[in-house]
């Protein structure tokens, strides 16, 4: 598959004491070190951690938001970052972005057809006439009547939000869409419609994800591969099946064997212990090692990288006994 | 400024606000007063023509006339009618009140807008400026504000002289210190809306940052900037009656009630009504003002109370 | 601390050199430019003479050049002087300073006990009858215009009832202190009145805020009588809230002296600069104004070290 999206040495950190109207001395938090992915056209790529560990900053970066990350992000083989205003801009259309909490992420001073018209509006897609036809048109493709248009966000449910948010994404015709954890704020109910809504649009627009998540029974029924992210590096990367089957980062076996499964029976149960450490000061040499059950000298001292293992080489791990931990 | 955008509420937060205002009797009351004051202003041409005089002629064979069937108030130290004055004082007064309020509006919302939506460095030169000018002793400043010669700034001596110059002139120098307090609500404001997803949505979408501040943010911080200038208003009221009191403000013979009150030290001992008449209406406007003003507090962040 | 103060200080200094410059900039678009005035006196005088004169008082130099001159000339401690006085601004501005200190000390002692008290007492029982009357008195207080009350305060002690001078400053060697302090009656009332409006309704908010504070439930919970929790407890958390904003209304405060002392003709700081103003006396109105900012910088300053000093959770760094 030829990549859509690929993500390399992708770097985000926040400046402290931003409000200091003295120059110099400022302190950084390196929310995002180092990561690198590719997502191909019509795949779907989870990216899934605790909550703090950068993944959502990455999805950010990826849709343009926050400042020019450092890194480099490749669109079809573009340089992002290289292209003139202009153009970035328009490239930027084809990655666009579903929010976690849809109360939150559809203004509410703004109709339903204000804010589907929107993305369209700003870049120009259209006459007058094809833009509303555009509008119905999406509506219908996210299963909401046609008389929603005229209303207003607080007049619909959680779930019915989300299909809105979902079809503004699609407004402006994107390759990827950036969804991060677009079923958390919702019903369990209304999760499983949401995430058959997501399957039959990219089945049927030939759509990519990166599906942002902390819930792996979604990302197991949506994803095509995953990427496994702790305290702002990929820890492991893999076809869903195999990352599934035989994680090798004692960080992932922890993650999965978090979750009861239907015919595993009770499998041994390595939760993590401990608490996320402060971003602001991180371990040295690998980051999970204050938490590893295998901890090592090593470890303290030597920061893992991020290799294909010999044994499967579309499985990629940063641990140094990658080789040999296989659960 | 409320019922225009109350006409377009099918949004139901409108509607429960004026709900809330509505059952406050003093926030109510203070809206009918402000009201009744505004169509009291509005009436002086009609009144003054329905009783055949000239507000604007002095006569000073009539000085101090008591009230009569033409004059219901009497005439003032130059022999003019004392209510019509009163009247066409209170559309200037009035009129100095909102635009002034309007002016600093503009400016605070603009200050507000960027400190909160850029926040960072941006946000602490813009807030420091604001507090600074918040601190400063107002009246003395607006005063040597006043005195600045408008035929100097290339103006021609005529409209410099010119009521209208006056009206200009008072309307800027209170607009100058009067948008600190909006620009702080505003700031705040933006600060929560800017965290909101939907404005990291409209930048997926491609838009920039002025059509985000007012596409996005703007109509999302109305109801706090209306509260603002709402509680602004009364203190710029008083503000262009102290100014136009000290002869700094509106000049006469156009007549504000701030300006009607001028020879008033002198009137207190030989005709004392004249001296409260101007001063008991500023006093009423700027108390239903500020009932409005807490009124539109509470009906808009009930929690606040 | 010592670092706080000095960046305090600091910017103290900043916000006085800004205003500074922006005002004396302003001068130039004053009327009454003394050239001006002769060349209109003095027929005889031509433009060229007008030129020459302008040169020989450095007139015709840039505005920064006369203002770095009127800056340094200011720090060495010379502020010019009062045209229309011919005196070094600096000895109308003292006795002007020591009569607004006056009028402002006693407003300030007067009315922030008076505030805090009707405050609390209000507070005590939200929405009960004496709080009406409060609030409505505040209400009134914070909407009356200043000159106005004076006005009236004149009309009917000074007029009607003849108890109080209506205006002066009293006699230059007073027979008793009534003698002196009877001249600051209706002035100081007026600023009181002007003032203690929106204190008060702010001391009985924060009154009412504090005693839904857990501490006061604790304290009412172990059987302390519920006048004792009020006085020994809550108050001084009220008080502490209203110093706070009293230092940092003074520049308000200032505002209303300037009122009060034009009302009731008394010779203090904003009298000075108002009476600068109109007579064309701009730089007597820029020191007078100047210093006028300093006391409410200072002001602002004294209340934020009162605060962390009634206060111990605050630490000023």
């Amino acid at each position: 598959m030829p990549a859509l999206l690929s993500v390399d040495g992708l770097n985000v950190s926040f400046p402290l004491d931003s409000h200091s109207l003295l120059p110099g001395r400022r302190r950084v938090v390196h929310a995002v070190q180092d990561v690198r992915f590719e997502i191909a056209v019509g795949e779907t790529l989870a990216l899934v951690g605790e909550s703090g560990c950068g993944k959502t900053t990455v999805g950010r970066a990826i849709a343009g938001l926050g400042k020019v990350p450092k890194g480099i992000v490749r669109l079809r083989g573009e340089y992002l970052s290289d292209l003139p205003r202009a153009q970035r801009r328009a490239a930027r259309q084809a990655i666009q972005m579903v929010f976690q909490d849809p109360f939150s992420s559809l203004d509410p001073r703004m109709t339903v057809r204000q804010i589907l018209q929107e993305p369209l509006d700003i870049n120009g897609i259209g006459t007058a006439q094809e833009r509303n036809a555009r509008v119905a048109d999406l509506l219908g493709q996210v299963g909401l009547p046609a008389d929603a248009l005229e209303r207003y966000p607080h007049e619909f449910s959680g779930g019915q939000r989300q299909r809105i948010a979902i079809a503004r994404a699609l407004a402006p015709n994107p390759a990827l869409i950036v969804a991060d954890e677009p079923l958390s704020a919702l019903d369990v109910s209304i999760q499983s419609q949401t995430l058959n809504l997501l399957q039959k649009l990219k089945r049927e627009r030939g759509l990519s994800y990166l599906f942002i998540s902390h819930d792996l029974a979604s990302v197991y029924h949506l994803a095509d591969r995953v990427a496994v992210m702790y305290l702002g590096r990929l820890v492991e990367l893999a076809d869903r099946d195999t990352l599934f089957a035989s994680p090798r980062h004692p960080y992932t076996q922890g993650l999965l064997a978090a979750v009861p499964r239907i015919g595993q029976g009770r499998r041994r149960r390595t939760l993590i212990e401990g608490d996320l450490p402060s971003p602001l000061a991180l371990p040295s040499g690998c980051a999970f090692h204050p938490r590893c059950p295998l901890a090592k000298d090593i470890c303290r001292q030597k920061r893992p990288e991020m290799k294909p293992l010999a044994s499967s080489p579309a499985q990629s791990v940063a641990c140094h006994f990658a080789e040999e931990s296989a659960a | 400024m409320t019922t225009a955008t109350l006409t377009r509420a099918s949004s139901s937060p409108w509607r429960l606000r004026w709900r809330r205002f509505y059952r406050n009797k003093a926030a109510l009351s203070g809206l009918i007063v402000l009201g009744l004051l505004i169509v009291f202003s509005l009436l002086a041409a009609p009144l003054e023509s329905f009783l055949e005089i000239d507000a604007n002629n002095a006569d000073l064979l009539s000085r101090f006339d008591p009230p009569s069937a033409q004059h219901w108030l009497g005439n003032d130290e130059l022999g003019r009618d004392v209510l019509v004055r009163l009247m066409y004082g209170g559309q200037v007064s009035l009129a100095v009140g909102f635009a002034a309020t309007l002016l600093g509006a503009m400016f605070g919302v603009t200050v507000g807008l960027l400190a909160g939506y850029f926040g960072g460095r941006t946000d602490a030169v813009l807030m420091r400026l604001t507090d600074g000018v918040i601190a400063l002793p107002l009246l003395p400043l607006l005063i040597i504000l006043a005195a600045i010669d408008l035929t100097k700034l290339g103006f021609s001596t005529d409209f410099a002289r010119s009521g209208a110059a006056s009206f200009y002139r008072i309307v800027l120098i209170i607009a100058l210190v009067d948008w600190t307090r909006i620009a702080r609500i505003v700031r705040a404001s933006t600060l929560s809306v800017r965290e909101r997803e939907f404005i990291l949505a409209a930048r997926v979408s491609g838009a920039g940052t002025t059509r985000i501040l007012v596409r996005n943010v703007l109509p999302n911080v109305i109801a706090p900037i209306i509260v603002a200038c709402s509680q602004v208003l009364g203190s710029v009221i008083l503000f262009e009656a102290v100014l136009s009191f000290l002869g700094f403000g509106i000049v006469p013979p156009t007549p504000s009630w701030g300006n009607m009150l001028n020879n008033a030290q002198e009137l207190v001992t030989t005709a004392p009504a004249l001296a409260i008449y101007p001063g008991l209406l500023i006093f009423i406007t700027v108390v239903a003002v500020n009932f409005v003003g807490d009124g539109l507090q509470d009906a808009f962040d009930p929690r606040a109370n | 601390m010592t670092l706080y103060l000095l960046r305090r200080l600091f910017g103290m200094a900043l916000v006085l050199l800004a205003m500074s410059f922006v005002v004396y900039g302003l001068i130039g678009l004053m009327p009454g430019d003394p050239i001006d005035l002769m060349v209109m006196s003095n027929p005889g005088m031509t433009a060229a003479d007008a030129d020459r004169l302008r040169a020989l008082h450095g007139l015709d130099q840039p505005l920064i050049i006369r203002y770095w001159r009127w800056l340094t000339a200011a720090l060495s401690g010379d502020f010019g002087f009062s045209r229309v006085y011919a005196r070094p601004t600096l000895e109308i501005i003292g006795p002007a300073l020591w009569q607004t200190t006056k009028l402002v000390s006693l407003t300030l002692v007067i009315g922030s006990l008076l505030s805090v008290l009707l405050g609390v007492a209000a507070a005590i029982r939200p929405r009960g009858k004496f709080d009406t009357i409060v609030s409505f008195f505040s209400f009134a207080g914070i909407s009356l215009p200043t000159f106005w009350l004076a006005l009236i305060l004149i009309l009917v002690f000074a007029v009607r009832l003849g108890w109080l001078p209506a205006s002066g400053m009293g006699p230059s060697d007073p027979s008793s202190l009534w003698d002196s302090l009877r001249y600051l009656v209706l002035p100081v009332s007026t600023l009181v009145i002007a003032n203690v409006g929106g204190l008060t309704r702010f001391a009985r908010s924060s009154m009412i805020e504090t005693l839904r504070m857990d501490f006061i439930r604790t304290a009412r919970a172990k059987g302390a009588r519920s006048a004792r929790v009020v006085w020994r407890h809550a108050l001084p958390n009220a008080l502490t809230s209203v110093v706070t904003i009293i230092g940092l209304n003074f520049g308000t405060l200032l505002s209303g002296a300037l009122v009060t002392e034009t009302m009731f003709a008394q010779r203090g700081l904003g009298k000075t600069i108002y009476d600068a103003v109109l007579g064309n006396d701009f730089n007597l109105a820029l020191v007078a104004l100047l210093f006028a900012t300093f006391a409410t910088l200072l002001g602002n300053l004294l209340a934020d070290l009162a605060y962390a000093w009634l206060d111990p959770r605050v630490s000023v760094t």
